[in-house]
């Protein structure tokens, strides 16, 4: 499984989506399920797949699906 | 059945309003007892669930529903956190407001943080008495002892709390939010958490609240954080001709 497919599938997984609304348009608080709760369960989900651990500034940084591809970056892991 | 003579929605709202709230042994008749009382310009009544006898008669007499609201309370007891929310919780502290933070957060009120609420919702008022609204109720309830709290990320301010102790040994913490300008992915668990430590430092026994169903990410993370529901009812509303 490639680094997309297990980025795609924490937030397929945690929000109950499907892959085509995984975009640009994919930001916080632009669906239901991604609220505070599900934020948390997001990062957690991403944090598990990656083996890493989001700092603070990470975590309330990480305001939309192609932000938080740079924010894996910044922490080792490319995205794409 | 209870009815309340709401009458500091007069100067809130500009409009005369009494609450009505019925309890589970409340009847059909006690219901159509206290309707014939009301006079008051915007009617509000609260209704136990499951009591679709009662849901028909004020539906019948013109009322709408408008939200649930629901009692939850927290037992102060295992609330500890660990991973992302110890994390995130411990970037963020809080501390009681001074008279500037007061003004700043009624500031922030009157731009609208409270978005789900029977009065937002309801186009009769304008969103500015909605928000004004809650700026009265902090001023009256902080003249009878509450206390208000900004919470801060980084030294910026980003929310605010209000604490309340009753005199059974529990706390009421009846207004929190997060600022338009400071809408941060995760915090609403934070600012719900740091109420719990306030709790708990203080050494009270639990917390009780009214949430509304509108407000479905609170809902959510009241339950998150080990909040249960302790009861729901259901809220009509009906505005009336002035009739004295």
């Amino acid at each position: 499984m490639t680094n997309l497919q297990k980025y795609d599938n924490a937030f397929i997984e945690t929000f109950s989506i499907e892959p085509e609304d995984l975009n640009s348009l994919l930001v916080y608080q632009s669906i239901q399920t991604w609220d505070s709760v599900g934020h948390l369960s997001l990062m957690a989900a991403i944090e598990e797949a990656f083996n890493i651990m989001f700092d603070t500034e990470d975590i309330i940084d990480f305001s939309s699906y192609e932000k938080g591809k740079l924010l894996l970056h910044k922490n080792g892991v490319v995205v794409e | 059945m209870e009815i309340i003579d709401a009458f500091w929605e007069q100067r809130n709202l500009g409009i005369s309003c009494s609450e009505v709230t019925a309890d589970a042994g409340d009847t059909v008749e006690d219901l159509l007892d206290s309707l014939a009382l009301l006079t008051s310009q915007y009617q509000v009544i609260k209704l136990p669930v499951a009591r679709y006898d009662l849901m028909r008669v004020v539906e019948q007499h013109g009322f709408s529903f408008i939200e649930g609201s629901m009692n939850v309370v927290h037992n102060l007891k295992n609330f500890d956190r660990s991973g992302i929310q110890k994390r995130l919780n411990d970037s963020v502290c809080y501390e009681e407001m001074d008279e500037v933070d007061i003004l700043r957060l009624y500031a922030e009120l009157q731009k609208g943080v409270f978005i789900t609420d029977r009065i937002y919702l309801d186009t009769f008022f304008s969103k500015e008495q909605a928000a004004q609204r809650y700026v009265y109720w902090l001023e009256d309830e902080v003249s009878r002892g509450a206390q208000l709290y900004k919470v801060n990320i980084k030294n910026k301010s980003i929310g605010f709390f209000v604490f309340k102790e009753t005199n059974n040994g529990g706390c009421y913490p009846f207004l929190a939010g997060l600022y338009e300008s400071a809408k941060i992915p995760g915090l609403g668990n934070v600012l719900l958490y740091k109420i719990i430590e306030e709790a708990s430092q203080r050494g009270l026994k639990f917390i009780s609240s009214y949430i509304s169903t509108n407000n479905l990410p609170v809902v959510k993370v009241h339950i998150s954080e080990g909040f249960t529901i302790s009861n729901i009812n259901y809220v009509y509303i009906k505005h009336t001709e002035l009739r004295n």
